[in-house]
């Protein structure tokens, strides 16, 4: 079922730790796709790296986790907790200017853990996948 | 020894990453606990996902879980049952 799409402000995170932009699909319990738009304002790039910018291929997880759990609380205030990052992959390092489009769909759920299957793009590109493992409370 | 009971030993020691010997594990070997394999929350998940792949058979909730994950044996008792 597609719902209204939720603002991104609802992820409990708060400044200089949201990692999305928007939300711009969301299946209530099923799948999400969200935005990233990496600028060179980002505080990381200053040292990530000085001369060759490109986002922490961590961040890029974190970005995933975030909107993991925007398919599990998206209408109510809850905590994620990241337990599990399996098969991770970083293809192509993510420059400023780049629009990260983040795609994750539930591969299991056993509340409170929670399994996703988690692609990153660039131009549709895939330069990141990953599964996923939430501690959602 | 049934091939079910095989499979899950090879997913329990390449999946978890177990450091045992498959016949180190029997029937009555407990997942959970020291005197056990010391499985823990994550690696109940994980299974679940791989016992869904490989044997096309679903854990949906933890009451199911809890009762199927207590020893190889169970797990497949639960897969004969349900496949």
């Amino acid at each position: 079922m597609t719902v209204s799409l939720p603002p991104i402000n609802i992820l409990p995170h708060s400044y200089p730790f949201v990692m999305l932009d928007k939300i711009v699909k969301l299946e209530q319990g099923l799948c999400i796709v969200c935005i990233k738009n990496v600028t060179i304002n980002e505080k990381y790039f200053t040292g990530h790296f000085k001369e060759n910018p490109s986002m922490p291929e961590i961040l890029i997880i974190e970005a995933m986790a975030q909107a993991s759990g925007l398919i599990i609380g998206n209408r109510k205030p809850t905590l994620a907790y990241l337990s599990g990052i399996k098969d991770a992959k970083f293809k192509i390092p993510v420059v400023p200017g780049d629009q990260l489009v983040i795609r994750s769909s539930i591969i299991q759920t056993l509340p409170p853990l929670y399994v996703f299957g988690v692609t990153a793009l660039v131009k549709e590109k895939v330069v990141s996948e990953a599964e996923i493992i939430l501690n959602i409370i | 020894m049934s091939n079910t009971i095989q499979k899950l030993k090879d997913l329990l020691i390449t999946r978890l990453k177990l450091k045992v010997d498959a016949d180190q594990i029997t029937e009555d070997t407990q997942l959970f606990g020291p005197e056990g394999l010391g499985l823990d929350s994550i690696d109940v998940l994980e299974l679940v996902v791989a016992i869904k792949k490989e044997f096309g058979v679903e854990i949906a909730d933890r009451q199911t879980a809890e009762k199927v994950f207590t020893s190889v044996g169970s797990i497949n008792k639960y897969i004969k049952e349900n496949r």
